[in-house]
């Protein structure tokens, strides 16, 4: 069992580095063939300087020569520097800035989403068809409908602008809490969704009936019994969740002014700036295969009963 | 260019990609370039010529000449310019920013750079504004946006600089900051003048190091070098050796007609010509002058990263950066000079910019107090802005203009129209069906101004003494006119007037209906954005009465930039900002070979 296990995980990490791969190939193509390059500008600069600053950052080059020097780099994770920055800055130290707020905004989010959503599904199921169960479901349904700029947006207006009792910019702990609760809530609320619906699945089902009948206590039957199984959707589910939102979110993000890696990717393509692009598509494809992997091994392990292929 | 070296498979590609997104590629066709533009040179006054022995050639003139010579040649180009009818200005730029009513001792270049160093917020000198986002790049060689021109204005100061103006918030005049002052002399027999700027004595960077004559001499000439390759490089191509500099990509080759003397404390500068904008440019960012040692590695190689480490972001102007975030959503700090010569005049004890681009977190910042200015504003909030703080509320004149552009190549209605002079007819007539003053009443919103020419309001010409503004004296009858009337109550006539237009070029109309019937529709490029779209949705509106038809089309802006400049489009939305108060920063760009020259004219 061990074995076929590790052969599993094996097989998921080669055929992840290919997708890495087939990642960087369209990516390199796909972004030279946006018009307009790194030095477009309102103010256009002189044919001669353009040619100087495509040599500085290689451009002259053939595309594919560009290509397999890039090859090269980014599999040992060298991004190169931003074009932008004109040279000052390494993407790599651009990830890494940018990732401190959006890994620790979209953790904190996704941990609130996990807890709360788990618990509030549960609740929902257990207390099913009473006032409890149909306010958690209304108030759940509202989250997933609303979409994250309009929730922001009201809760900057009241607690930034009416109140004043929160700062309008995410950078201290303070400044945490509207951005994390935003993020938090749309994953919140599915968890909350699809707790309730396998766990009233679980419920049903004949060996919870066995549990009871053999006398085990209602506290047992919900930890031992049931809640294992009614969280199989839900690990599922969290996998590429935490990747999504650890990945910023654009709205989020520009709403409450964080330095987070959702607008500095957008403003990568806009500002056509190659290595920054690159560099953040592969650690972004990185990050969500990686946690993809994670959760279909954890899927595996709370739930044996899945066969591996 | 980039797409030649991609694989054949790629090309097509990427040619069906540009093709889906721009159209039909407009073919070139007959009236290419047709010799009818007129010009009068050396008193000799000669027609239909072509572009370049037109236009080009005045342009050619504006160079050699100074004084009110070269302003009535500045408005001769002007002149052929508006002739082609591919330009339709709307308004002159503005300027809007919110800014704390207890903010006292603020002031702005006219470029739009902001001054916060004299200024306190009520009794405090310790205080955050935010005049933009993170910048690509604060060396003053290689800025050359506004926000970033702000930063380095603070920490970096020229020979001259902006005075602060008496009453008022824009500057109007420069004064002596690292000179003392200037003597001019005629140089040789081709019109060459000489510059000898006397430094201050006690000069010194932020460092306690002296700063000498030749630290502005080298540091020109790196700006203006092959080997940096900054946007503003062209910025010295009025002084004596730039094409050298310029070409040099190995060195920072000395400009040859700047020379540094350490031990008088002089800086010679001499001019290809007596350009009247010279003094101001020595107030510029890219004159800044920086400490050699600082922007270089060991080795001699530039260190693209000196301006982001405080210790090595070493300036002369009144205030140091301390420390420096710069991200969306971090922040500059910046605390006085004490090696500063003007002191005295210094107010702040710390300054903070913030960075966001965010102009809605901007405005809640505001509000709340915690930024006491932001330099944009959303545009749906002018209004109610403009109502609740009235004093908050700033519009300011901004060098620039919004404009409407016509690729002269375009062969949209080359089945209807003969000829080049018929599509100016053309060109012109939709020009006048549009109502600026609506547009920048209901649209616009920030004060603007309608245009009736190109050249932007508040750029002055000085005709021996005399200094006046350009656009009193604009149009063919230089009596300020402009091209077109622009009056509240001439949008009839003009309407009117271009009815008859479109008729003599043979489009059939019908009066009852008060519409033309055979008119093909025209794409319209804008880049995608509300305020764009707004002008782009007014301009459909008010042709359509009379049966012209505009398709829109949206560009993510690099997309547009390109498009545009590759004269893939019919019409397009255009803008300009002058880099400095002279006519010729918004003529120059339209001869034949300028990266700027998106009408396509003469190509």
């Amino acid at each position: 069992m061990n074995k076929k296990l590790a052969f599993y995980i094996l097989k998921r990490v080669l055929l992840a580095f290919l997708t890495i791969i087939i990642v960087i190939t369209v990516t390199f193509f796909a972004v030279q063939l946006i018009p307009g390059g790194p030095f477009t500008s309102e103010k256009a600069v002189s044919p001669e300087t353009l040619a100087r600053l495509e040599k500085m950052y290689g451009l002259d080059k053939p595309i594919f020569i560009q290509y397999i020097n890039y090859l090269g780099h980014a599999l040992i994770f060298d991004f190169g520097y931003s074009i932008k920055s004109r040279g000052a800055v390494t993407v790599g130290s651009i990830i890494a800035d940018r990732m401190q707020y959006s890994a620790a905004i979209g953790l904190i989010a996704a941990f609130i989403a996990i807890i709360i959503g788990v618990a509030l599904g549960s609740l929902a199921a257990y207390k099913h068809n009473t006032t409890t169960d149909r306010v958690i479901m209304v108030l759940s349904t509202a989250s997933v409908a609303m979409p994250s700029f309009i929730i922001s947006t009201i809760l900057l207006y009241l607690f930034c602008n009416v109140w004043q009792i929160l700062p309008a910019n995410g950078f201290d702990w303070r400044g945490y809490i509207l951005p994390t609760f935003t993020l938090s809530l749309y994953p919140m609320a599915y968890i909350t969704r699809l707790t309730r619906s396998s766990t009233l699945d679980v419920l049903g089902s004949d060996y919870i009936r066995t549990a009871y009948a053999k006398g085990s206590s209602f506290s047992r039957v919900l930890y031992k019994h049931s809640l294992r199984n009614s969280l199989t959707p839900v690990i599922t589910y969290a996998g590429p969740m935490i990747a999504f939102i650890v990945t910023g979110s654009l709205v989020v993000e520009k709403i409450y002014g964080i330095p987070g890696i959702g607008r500095e990717f957008v403003a990568s393509i806009t500002n056509r700036d190659y290595p920054e692009v690159m560099g953040l598509t592969i650690f972004l494809t990185y990050l969500v295969v990686i946690m993809v992997l994670v959760s279909d091994i954890l899927y595996k392990v709370v739930n044996p009963r899945v066969e591996l292929e | 260019m980039k797409f030649k070296r991609l694989p054949k498979v790629l090309v097509l590609v990427s040619v069906g990609a540009i093709s889906a997104c721009s159209g039909s590629l407009p073919s070139r066709t007959a009236h290419k370039d047709e010799a009818i533009y007129s010009a009068t040179i050396d008193g000799v006054k000669r027609d239909n010529l072509t572009w370049a022995n037109a236009y080009d050639a005045v342009i050619a003139k504006t160079k050699a000449t100074s004084g009110a010579e070269r302003n009535e040649y500045l408005h001769q180009a002007e002149d052929i310019l508006m002739s082609t009818g591919a330009i339709a200005p709307i308004y002159y730029y503005t300027d809007i920013f919110m800014k704390s009513a207890d903010m006292d001792g603020f002031y702005s270049s006219p470029l739009g750079y902001k001054f916060f160093h004299r200024a306190t917020v009520g009794s405090s000198t310790d205080y955050t504004v935010c005049v933009g986002p993170k910048g690509d790049s604060y060396d003053p060689a290689k800025n050359s946006a506004v926000d970033g021109a702000i930063v380095i204005s603070h920490v970096f100061e020229g020979l001259y600089r902006w005075a602060k103006p008496a009453s008022g918030d824009i500057a109007a005049d420069l004064e002596p900051a690292q000179a003392t002052g200037f003597e001019k002399v005629a140089v040789g027999s081709e019109g060459h003048v000489k510059y000898t700027f006397t430094l201050r004595s006690d000069a010194k960077y932020s460092d306690g190091s002296a700063l000498k004559p030749s630290d502005f001499a080298n540091s020109w000439a790196r700006a203006a070098s092959g080997k940096l390759g900054a946007d503003y490089g062209y910025m010295f191509d009025c002084v004596v050796g730039y094409e050298a500099t310029a070409a040099d990509e190995d060195k920072y080759l000395p400009l040859s007609g700047v020379t540094a003397d350490d031990n008088a404390g002089t800086l010679e500068v001499e001019l290809i010509s007596d350009v009247p904008y010279f003094l101001e440019l020595t107030a510029f960012p890219t004159y800044a002058p920086v400490k050699l040692a600082n922007v270089q590695k060991a080795d001699g190689s530039e260190d693209d990263a000196w301006w982001l480490d405080p210790a090595k972001y070493i300036g002369n102007g009144p205030l140091k950066v301390t420390s420096i975030d710069n991200k969306e959503g971090g922040k500059i700090e910046f605390a006085p000079n004490a090696n500063y010569w003007d002191n005295a005049n210094t107010k702040v004890t710390k300054l903070t910019f913030a960075l966001t681009d965010d102009d809605n977190n901007q405005l809640t910042n505001y509000n709340s107090g915690a930024y006491k200015f932001i330099d944009s504003v959303p545009n749906e909030q002018i209004d109610s802005l403009k109502a609740s703080k009235p004093n908050e509320f700033k519009i300011n004149g901004q060098l620039g203009t919004y404009y409407v552009i016509f690729n002269v190549n375009d062969n949209t209605l080359n089945k209807k129209l003969a000829n080049e002079s018929q599509y100016v007819t053309f060109r012109k007539a939709l020009s006048l069906l549009i109502d600026r003053n609506y547009v920048c009443k209901n649209i616009g919103k920030a004060g603007q101004e309608p245009a009736n020419t190109f050249v932007g309001k508040g750029i002055m010409e000085n005709n021996d003494g005399v200094l006046s503004e350009w656009t009193t004296r604009s149009g063919v009858n230089r009596d300020g006119s402009g091209y077109f009337k622009v009056g509240e109550n001439d949008y009839e006539a003009n309407c009117a007037e271009a009815v008859e237009m479109l008729k003599s070029l043979g489009f059939k109309y019908n009066e009852k209906k008060g519409s033309f019937s055979d008119i093909p529709t025209i794409k319209y490029l804008y880049n995608t954005s509300s305020g764009h779209k707004a002008i782009a949705e007014y301009l459909q509106a008010a042709f359509k009465p009379y049966g012209i038809k505009l398709k829109l089309e949206s560009q993510e802006w690099a997309t547009f930039l390109n498009t545009r400049k590759d004269g893939n489009y019919s019409i397009a939305r255009n803008g300009w900002l002058a880099d400095y108060n002279d006519a010729c920063s918004f003529l120059d760009m339209w001869t034949t070979n300028s990266g700027n020259n998106d009408a396509q004219f003469g190509r």
